[in-house]
This record gives structure tokens, sequence and C-alpha cells, in this order.
């Protein structure tokens, strides 16, 4: 069927420039072995931990980096969430005038142009959707289209890659050993402080002082893991905070705005980061 | 021969019948006194001599005193005489007392005070006939006070006459007091005593009493506000004296008290506040003075509630004087200081505060400490006026603590000891060690947290402050280096050389990569200078290591916010949670490895009873256990070692161990506020609760329960089955329901447009799936649950009508047999219990059953039979059965641990269920042992509290008076008056039913 509604791809997600991404260990080297042999990739780790702009950062290498590749949007990225069904992947008919229309799904899409297509937190999925990808990820590579009555071939450059957070997903929300056992897994964690320093530093702007400070927050704050909150605070936070500073935010008033009220609702703990970033951070 | 010369000769004549002497002096009188007096005055004189002379033994001495009195031109000698005889017609003794006065007074010239002092005179003789002793000391008393060269004898006489009045021996007292006063070398104020006296004449004589010793103890000027006090409030002027004397407190302090006395109406409210005076902070006036305002304004009219307000027993005093004074309380920051922890050390450190009565409301309650695994701060800072330096006290003291941990100390301890154990002396190495530590750690702290620098430096500099040399000279070199670290050195040059090394040695710590491992060589560099400087002290040339050194008697204190550091202690805590980790991994890792049958996880109340262990504190007991393990098992015996650690015995050897970590759980003590109606307000803290977990056990008890009462319990069981889970949950995409689910109703609209097959589960429904529930029982074991339950079935037991021992005796054992067989109300409870739990765990709620009795305030008891996360088994069934009646029931403690329990579950429906046989009482549950309103009034109070936290509360009773006060006490769907006993388990599943369902 014609697809004559089909989305502009953003700017952004046509990944003309380099993200910006800090190997912390061998993991690029990983998932282009991965890509090569097209082994479905499954990154294992904390929220904002760089998972997301990981797989910007591998699809901008694998497609566009030597000019590889000529596709529009080589990366469809998908945040699952519970209500996500089989349907929102792979596409469905629309309502024209008196008139239905199909549209293609971002899986879709992906598994017709060869794109990375990312499924960010594939847990929270419903079920259908999940069983869904099951085809895609063995040998056969193809996508069944029920509502079409067809099966699509995936294109050879197309690859799955699912993400997944073990951290905080209840027993009810586990992935699947059959979905599981499907993907090579990389793990991923926050970065050590050093590190995480440089990666404030860049993506924020702020003084590299300011930035170890706030990476220091930030490993004193996931010491906390286990009381009221999920994770620790994510590295994606203490970067807020950093631009927040470098927009002339009070380092404390900053740290509390983007890091105490984020990461919990206890006020306890919310007291606790707060005494915390007053201890890092100089009264102004 | 004239009449006055008859009137002589006559009178010697009569006075030699008396005294010769007597008479020889009348006649050396007769020859001037004539002259002086008009002949009928002289006659009256010479007869009231003779009328003197006859009135009785030893009359002869006011005859004499008379005589001699006549030489004094300036007297009225006739009015004199007049009023001499008058008295002797008592006794000699008060006219002569009086004749010395009088004789004192024209010798010195003030017979102006006569008239006075014979007006008094006068009226205490007429007040008190025939006291003769008395009105002769009044005049003796007289007679010193007149000598005093002072004006004072007017308000004497008058307090004397305005006492006349009073009982004989108030008099008498007011003279032997004032005979005293006198003596003493502190004049009196006649004037004032006189003010008293016109109050009350007790409280004249208690400040005749007592004032000399106050003066001598008070400023003039505080005796004089204190005096201005006493006036007003004479009714306790015995006891504030008393409490005044007391006192230890400087002067400005006292003057503080004074001056807030001031404000307080009340005599029985000023007698608190001074009593409790000294444990106020009198430093700080104006925060004294807004408590004390605020407390009247908001106990006006309430005598008892402001009694208890200035001695800080009611929770509103508490408070106000808290936040007036900027103090922190560790209580209210407890969790935030227990995250800190955390998050700093990665490690789960408790935090725990000292003792509440420990706390005081002047000073520190104790330093700062830590044993690797938990830090103990202070109860409560209240060092600085503003609060947030008092937090910054804490928050520097906690990062101090756990950069021991953060700073790579405690990591590496062991060989840290193991180093400082080399040092001929050891205790000063391990000092030494410790000083350079403390001050890496500050140093390091305030590079790495440069938001705390600022009150790091403020606590340093406030330490500094308070620091004393000391006397030896050893122990001012490592005073030096204590003040090293904390900055605060004085000038260079003013320095002694070795204490110059020393400090820049502690001082060459200051750099941000400065490590343990260089504390440690730092100290060891100290410790051979200091041995060195003892060798030269001694006069060796050579020292041979810590041969002359030695540790000197007198250490540097502390610094309050670090406390001190016990090497030893945190190594042997450390050591002995290393060795139950790896014993943990092994045998979980042998667990597995073995397969299903020892899988069983060793659950806390299985394990072992470490008897003997028990008492003695935690860490002495860790210690022991860790040098007995060394010794035993690795020296003497290494085979041991290796037989314990087979499978079996190793998970004995974790039980054991875990054991003494869990011993301090045993009785855990929580205190809780307690609600008087009398004052309006909590009494803070006022009633101790004892949580015992190891309760006697009684596992035969539970077993004959459930085989008697397999009936009731299948019942039981069948009731709660019925209950339906009450957690609605929206469930999405079923064929029907209450909504539609409009993504799916527009994919059906779609589906249906282009010609497909549309899905039909279009509808959400809301379902109830889940229950979240835990319930709480309650049972009472007070005495009087010992009562049996009469079977009004059962054939009674007379006492035989005839007169006959074997009858009689057979009557007792008949009894003795059916009080033996007869059920009790406590077993009807425990049965109950045993039938809920029983059901309950089929039914999968989560439920805690416990007991609560007690004595006192001070020993509430509560015992934990069965917690929400235990599962029903041997252990907690037994403990169920062992359930004893006790002692009292004081309900509010008990009401209050428990909501908390229920609280800290989380569970959305909280139910605590209740069951007792009676009011609350207790033997100091209120002033007034008979009234039970105190009690009520509590546990109402804690009832209405357990209500505002969601908890649900129900009360179960089986006293046929319980409507009484249940009714006064909860709402008439909360309580339940059991009739007929044997219906309580069956109710209560009734109750549990209603109030989770």
């Amino acid at each position: 069927m014609e697809n004559d509604v089909s989305l502009e791809p953003v700017p952004g997600y046509t990944l003309e420039e380099e993200p910006y991404y800090l190997p912390l260990a061998d993991e690029v080297e990983l998932f282009e072995a991965a890509y090569q042999q097209r082994l479905p990739v499954l990154l294992k780790g904390p929220t904002g931990c760089g998972k997301t702009r990981f797989v910007e950062f591998m699809a901008h290498r694998l497609y566009r980096k030597n000019g590889q590749s000529t596709i529009r949007q080589p990366l469809q990225t998908v945040a699952c969430h519970e209500d996500l069904s089989a349907t929102d992947l792979v596409g469905r008919y629309l309502l024209k005038g008196e008139e239905t229309v199909w549209q293609d799904g971002p899986l879709t899409q992906a598994v017709k142009e060869g794109a990375i297509c990312y499924l960010d937190e594939i847990v929270e999925a419903r079920k259908d959707s999940t069983v869904l990808i099951h085809s895609l990820t063995d040998h056969r590579r193809i996508l069944p289209i029920e509502k079409l009555g067809a099966i699509m071939e995936a294109h050879p450059d197309f690859l799955l890659v699912i993400s997944y957070n073990p951290g905080y997903q209840n027993v009810l929300k586990d992935l699947k050993p059959s979905t599981r056992q499907r993907f090579v897994a990389i793990e991923f964690d926050y970065p050590h402080q050093e590190e995480e320093a440089r990666i404030i530093e860049h993506e924020s702007g702020v003084d590299s002082v300011r930035a170890s400070q706030l990476a220091l927050l930030g490993q004193k704050v996931r010491n906390l893991k286990t009381h009221g909150f999920d994770e620790g605070v994510s590295t994606r936070l203490l970067v807020y905070a950093g631009q927040l500073m470098v927009q002339g935010v009070a380092e404390r008033r900053a740290c509390e705005t983007a890091v105490s009220m984020a990461v919990s609702d206890d006020n306890d703990v919310q007291r606790t980061v707060a005494e915390l970033a007053d201890a890092i951070f100089p009264p102004s | 021969m004239s009449s006055v010369d008859d009137t002589i000769a006559s009178t010697i004549f009569q006075l030699k019948q008396v005294s010769q002497d007597t008479a020889d002096r009348f006649a050396a009188l007769a020859v001037e006194l004539p002259k002086r007096l008009s002949t009928d005055d002289f006659e009256e004189y010479a007869g009231i001599c003779v009328s003197i002379a006859e009135s009785g033994w030893r009359s002869f001495v006011p005859v004499n005193l008379l005589i001699d009195i006549a030489r004094f031109e300036d007297v009225d000698l006739l009015r004199v005489a007049r009023f001499g005889n008058s008295l002797s017609n008592y006794s000699f003794e008060p006219a002569s007392r009086y004749l010395e006065t009088v004789r004192s007074l024209a010798r010195s010239g003030r017979l102006d005070r006569l008239p006075a002092m014979e007006a008094a005179g006068n009226r205490l003789a007429k007040s008190n006939p025939g006291a003769t002793t008395l009105i002769a000391q009044f005049f003796e008393v007289s007679r010193l006070i007149l000598q005093d060269d002072t004006d004072q004898g007017t308000p004497w006489f008058k307090l004397v006459e305005a006492t006349s009045g009073e009982t004989r021996a108030d008099v008498a007292k007011l003279l032997q007091l004032s005979l005293a006063a006198v003596d003493s070398a502190h004049p009196v104020n006649w004037p004032q005593v006189l003010r008293f006296q016109q109050l009350s004449t007790s409280s004249a004589l208690t400040y005749l009493e007592k004032a000399p010793v106050l003066s001598r103890k008070l400023e003039p000027k505080l005796f004089d506000r204190l005096e201005e006090l006493l006036l007003l409030h004479v009714s306790r002027l015995e006891s504030l004296i008393d409490i005044a004397l007391s006192l230890e407190l400087p002067a400005t302090e006292l003057a503080v008290v004074l001056e807030l006395g001031d404000k307080i109406g009340e005599s029985d409210v000023l007698v608190a506040f001074l009593e409790c005076a000294s444990e106020l902070p009198l430093a700080r006036e104006a925060v004294l003075r807004a408590w004390l305002q605020h407390g009247l304004r908001a106990n006006a009219g309430n005598a008892r509630a402001m009694k208890a307000y200035v001695q800080l027993d009611s929770l509103d005093s508490v408070r106000t004087l808290d936040a007036l004074k900027g103090q922190v309380n560790f209580h209210d920051h407890r969790r935030t200081f227990d995250l800190l922890a955390e998050s700093l050390s990665a490690r789960p450190i408790e935090v725990v505060g000292f003792e509440d009565e420990e706390s005081s409301l002047r000073s520190l309650s104790g330093l700062p400490e830590t044993n690797g695994r938990q830090v103990r701060l202070p109860a409560s800072v209240n060092l600085f006026e503003d609060r947030d330096d008092n937090f910054g006290f804490y928050k520097v003291s906690l990062f101090h603590q756990i950069g021991y941990v953060e700073f790579g100390c405690f990591p590496e301890i062991g060989g840290i000891r193991r180093t400082l154990q080399e040092f001929e002396d050891s205790r000063l190495a391990e000092r030494l060690f410790v000083i350079v530590e403390d001050a890496r750690i500050d140093w390091q702290l305030s590079v790495r947290y440069p938001g705390l620098a600022p009150q790091l430096a403020r606590q340093k500099s406030r330490a500094a402050e308070q620091r004393h040399p000391p006397g030896s000279e050893l122990a001012q070199y490592l005073e030096f280096m204590v003040l090293a670290g904390l900055d605060a050195l004085p000038e260079e040059k003013m320095l002694p050389a070795v204490a110059n090394r020393l400090c820049s040695l502690v001082s060459s710590m200051k750099t941000p990569d400065a490590l343990v491992s260089d504390s440690l060589e730092v100290a060891s560099q100290c410790y051979e200078l200091l041995a060195a400087w003892s060798g030269e002290q001694s006069g060796h040339r050579h020292y041979q290591a810590g041969n002359q050194l030695a540790m000197p008697d007198e250490l540097p204190p502390p610094i309050d916010y670090r406390g001190e550091l016990d090497v030893e202690q945190v190594e042997s805590v450390l050591r002995l949670e290393a060795v139950l980790e790896e014993l943990q991994d092994e045998v979980t890792d042998d667990a597995v490895q073995d397969g299903p049958q020892i899988s069983m996880p060793i659950s806390e109340q299985d394990r072992i009873d470490v008897g003997e262990l028990k008492k003695g504190d935690v860490d002495a007991g860790v210690a022991v256990l860790m040098s007995e393990l060394d010794a035993q098992l690795l020296d003497e015996d290494p085979g041991m070692l290796e037989e314990l650690l087979d499978l079996g015995n190793k998970q004995q050897l974790l039980e054991f161990l875990s054991g003494i970590g869990a011993r301090s759980r045993d009785a855990e003590k929580h205190r809780y506020d307690e609600w008087d109606y009398e004052i309006g307000d909590y009494r803070p803290a006022w009633c101790t609760l004892y949580e015992y977990a190891d309760l006697d056990e009684d596992l035969g008890y539970a077993d004959r329960t459930m085989q008697e009462h397999q009936d009731l319990a299948r019942r039981i069981r069948q009731q709660l089955n019925k209950v339906k889970p009450e957690m609605l949950r929206k469930v999405k995409g079923v064929i029907e329901g209450e909504d539609l689910d409009l993504e799916r109703s527009i994919a059906y609209m779609v589906d249906r447009k282009a010609g497909l097959t549309p899905e039909e589960r279009i509808y959400v429904q809301r379902q109830r799936k889940d229950r979240d529930v835990s319930t709480l029982f309650l049972l009472d074991m007070s005495a009087s649950t010992d009562d049996i339950i009469h079977d009004p079935d059962a054939p009674a037991i007379e006492p035989p009508d005839v007169d006959d021992d074997e009858y009689l005796v057979q009557y007792f054992q008949q009894r003795r047999e059916y009080e033996k067989s007869a059920r009790r109300i406590i077993d009807l409870e425990k049965q109950s219990a045993l039938l809920m739990a029983d059901a309950l765990e089929s039914l999968g709620d989560a439920y805690s059953v416990c007991g609560f009795s007690g004595y006192g305030r001070d020993q509430v008891d509560y015992f934990l039979c069965k917690d929400f996360d235990e599962s029903l088994n041997a252990r907690t069934r037994g403990r169920i059965g062992g359930i004893k009646p006790c002692r009292s029931t004081r309900m509010g403690p008990p009401i209050r641990h428990a909501t908390q329990r229920l609280v800290e579950t989380g569970s959305r429906i909280k139910a605590l269920i209740i069951i007792s046989d009676g009011y609350p009482q207790d033997h100091d549950y209120g002033t007034d042992r008979n009234s039970r309103d105190y009690g009520l009034m509590d546990t109402m109070k804690a009832l209405g509290e357990a209500k505002q936290q969601g908890v649900l509360t129900y009360c179960l009773t089986v006293d046929p008076s319980g409507h009484d006060y249940l009714r006064a006490m909860c709402p008439d769907s909360q309580y339940m008056v059991i009739q007929d006993i044997d219906q309580l388990p069956e109710e209560l599943s009734r109750v549990y039913r209603s109030l989770t369902g």
C-alpha cells in the first residue's frame, strides 16, 4: 500500500553530526562486532547512564562517519510504555476522510530501510509487542504485519537494539528468557567519577572544578540506592545541574532543583541530597 | 526623826532579812536618793524595794539592780520600780532581766527605748501569764538587741508584740532565734522580719532561722531580690529557701533565675521552677524569658500544667525551649544522618544517638564515636545560639566519623593496629596516630567538601578556644600536635624545638593526597622524636626506643566534634564483620552445592541461644569472641577450625556469631510521650518501653490449643476465607467493563472501516486483586488476666457443711484441681491469638502478635511473640503459648509502639486489635491512684494518634463493665465487650474481617 503520510525526519534524528560519547570500556568495539554479524543487542543499565546516547553515537559511527549510508534516518528510537502495542510498532490504518490509509510504524520503517531500531525500556511495553520482535531477532529476520496480511523481510542493514533496566523493574515486568536470550548484552553503569566529570564538563559547559564536584555528588547520592528511590542520580541529571550553573543559578540551588528534587519524593532523602550538595559546594 | 529616816531604817531592816548586802547597798543609796525624790516618791521606791525583796527566792538580785539603777539620775525611777515590781510577782528572773536591761540602757544613755520595750513586755506578759522564763528571756534578748548601736530595737519590739498573741512555742522560738541572730556576726534586718510576720508568724520564724545562712551564701543584691520574692510566696517559704540554699549557680545565673521567678505568680510553680532551674540554659536569659512567657500565656489558670511546664515535663515546654535556643535534637534528624552516613561511606552504617537520659540541656551528652559499624552522636546539641551552627556540629561530627571510612582509615585498620602494636608503648603510638589521623581527615574533608569547610573551621576554632594546657611536658607536646591539627598553633618562635618539629610533621599531612599510611608514618616519626627527647631528658646520649618514654598520665582531652577513636575496638568489630560475611558466603555456597536438603535458610529465630554471652555489652562480647577465635581455633588447635568449618559447624559458627550481633536486640528500649489531661499536654519521653523478643516458649500449649479447638479453628478459617481482596486495579482490554478504553475503541472503529475484524476487548474494568493488610494483635498481660473464667454449667464446688477435717481436705483438693484445670482470661487471649494466627497464615495477610504489661512508667514491657515478617513456626507459636500474666496495664505506650510498628510496615490497611480485661491502670498512671481518668485519657489519646497515622483500632474487652470506659475511649463501632467469653475467638475473626475486609 502507498505510504503517503510518512513524517519528515527531525534533523536531530538524521545524525549528521557526531553525538558526544565517552567510551568507558570496550562497548564500542563490542557493538561494532555485533553489528557486523547483525546480532541483536541488549543494553543493560540504569537510567540516564548514556544508553541512548551510545546508540546514537554508534548509529552515527556505523552509518554516517565515512558516508557509508544515505539512509534518511539511521536510528529509529521508540520509548516503550505500558500501553505500547504491536500496532504502535508495526503500523496501523488511519482514517483519512471516509478512507483508511496505512501508516508504517517505526519498527516497520527501520526494517524496510535498514536502520537501527532502538526500543528503549522494552519491558515496559505490552507483551504482544515483545513477542513481535522474536522473528526479527533470529535467523529469519522477518516482520509479520498482521493487519496487512503480509510478511516483510528485513533490510540487510537492519539491527534491533533494546534497552533494559534491571534495577527497578519489578518481577512481573522482568524480561522473559525467550526474549532475552535473543540478544547479546552489553552492560552499562554510571561512569567513574573522573570520567563522569569529563562528561558533565563537556555536556553542560560547566568548568572542570564544578564538574568534578557534581560527579562527586553523583557518586555519593548513588550510595543511597536502597532508600526510597530506585536508582541513583543519573549522569543526565548531573549534566542538567551543570547547565543550570552555566546559566548562573547558584550551585546549591541548581543541585536542589536538578538533583535533590528529581531523585526522590522522600523528604529525608531530598534533605540528605541537599546536605550533600551543601557540603560539596562552597556557599555562594 | 523624819518619816524619810523611818522609811530608810525600816527598809534597811526589812532588806536585811533578805540580804545583808542588799541592805548595805540601800543604806548607801539612802544617803543621796532622798535629795532627788520627793518624800512620797522615795517612800514608794523603798516600799517597792521591800516588796520585791520579799517576793521570793533570790529576790535580792532585782533589788540590787533597782538600787543600782537609782544612781542614774535620768531614769524615771518610780516607773521602772513599778514595772519591775509588777514583774517580780512571777519570779525574780523577769524582774532581774528587765532591770538589767534598764541599767544597761541607762548606762548607754538610751533610755528612750524603754517605753517600747515595756509595752512589748507588758503585752507578752499579758498574753502569756505565768510564762516567767519567756518574759525573762524577752528582756534578756531586748538587752542584747539594744546593745547594738542601731535603732533596730523598735521593729523587734513590734515583732514581739505582734507575735505575743501566737502560741507560746512560737514566741519561745522567736526569742530563741532572736538570741541566735544577735549572737551571729550578721546583723538581722528586723524590719524585714516584721514584714514577714505581718504575713505569717511561721514565715517570719523560718526567715529568721534561715536568712543568716542564706545571706552568707548570696551576694547582698541577690539576697535582697530573693527576699522580695520570698515575701510574695510566704506559703512555700521554707521550700523556697531550702532550694535557694541548695542551688549551686554562679551569681549571674542566679540573678536570671530570680528575675524569671519574679514573673511566676503561683508559689507551687515557683518552687518547681527553682528546683529545676539548674537544668535550664541560664546563660541565655532572653531565651528563657521568652520560654517562660510562652508558658505563662499558654497555661494561664492551670497551675498543674504550668508546674509541668517549668519542670520541662510537658512537650510544649521542651519544644518551645528547644526551638528558642536553637537546639538540634538527634532524634529529629535521625534518618537524614543515617542516609548521609550511607551515602558518604557507601555501606550501611547505623547512626544512633546517645540515650535520652544522658542528654542535658546545658552541655553535650556524649562525644561522637564510631566502632566501624555504628556511629554514635550526642542526643542533642545546643552549643551555639544558632540552630544552623548546632546542626553544623552534627554534620561536621558525622562527616568526620564517616571520614575514617571514606579516607581509608578503617579499610586499613588491621594493618594499622598491627603496626601500632610493634611500638614499645603502643598506647602512646596509638594516641599519636589518632591525633595525626584526625587532623588528616579534617583537612581531607575541607578539600573534598568545600561547602563543609567553613563550618569545619568554625568547629575547629571553637574546639581550639576551649583547650587548656596540660601539666606534664609530654602531654604538652601532644597538645601542641592537637592544636596543629586544629590549625590553631601559637606562633612558631614561642614553641620549643621538639614541639616545632612535631607540629610541622602534623602539618605535613595538610596536602590533598595525604593517605592513611602517611599518617602512620608521621605518627611513627613523632614517636621517634619524642623517644629521642625523652632519652635526652633522662641523660642518655643514645636512647633505646621507648625505653624512657612513658604514656603521660594526663592526656589531651578529646575534641568534642571528633570524639575518641578506639583503634582496637574498631578493628575487632570490622574483623568480626568480615568473618561473618565470609562465613555467610561459604554457607550459602555450600548449601547451593549440596542441594535442597540443607538449603533451608537460617531464620532469625532458629539461631542458637548464646546464653552466657547475653550479658555485657556487645563490643566487649565481640572482643572476647575475637580473642577466643584467635586463640582457641587458630593457634592452639588448628584442626578445630577446619572441623568447625565443615558445613554443619560452619552454620553453627555463623549462627553463633550472628547471635552475638543480634544480642543487642533482646530488649530494645523506646521512649514515648504520655498525655496528661490535667496539664493538657504531653509529658515528653515519659515512659520507657522495653521490647522483648526472647519470651519463654511453651510449644506444648500451642499444640494442645490447636488440637482441642480443631473445630473452631476450621470455622475461623472458613470465615476469614470470605475476606475479599480490597485493592482495586484497573484492568484494560476486557470484554466487558465499566469504561471504554479510548485507544482500543478507536482501533476498533478503524479496523471496522478498513474491513478488518476488530478486536473486541475494548473495555476497562476495576478489579479487586490484592490485599495489603497488616494487623497487630496486642494482648493484655496484666495480672488480672490470671482470673478464672467460671463455667456456669460446671458443678459448683461448695465447702462442706460438716466441720470435718477429712471433708475439708477433700474440698481444698477439689478446689485446687478445679483451679488448675480452669480456663483463665489469659488462656482465652492466647487461644484466640493462636487460632487467628493459624487462620491468617492461610489467608496470607501480614500480622504480628504482641503482649504488654509492666510496672510504672519506667518499665513498660512489650513482648514480641510474632513479628510481621516472621512465619508461624515452632518458635513463634511457642512464644504465643508462653504468654503469662505479669503486672499492670499501662496501655498508652504499647499502643503507641504498636502503631509505630504498623506504620513501619507501609501497608495500605493497618489494623490494631487490642484484647484486654479491664481499664488501663498502673501505679503511677496519673497522680491519683484511684482515678481512672488519667489512664483513660492517655489511652484515648494514643488511640487517636493511631487513627491519625492511618491505623484502624479495635478494642475487645472481656470486662463486663467495659462499656463504661470504652464508650468514653472510642466510638461505638470500635469496641466490643464480649459477654460470653467463649465467643472471643469467633468475635475476633469477625472484627478482623470488618476491619480489613
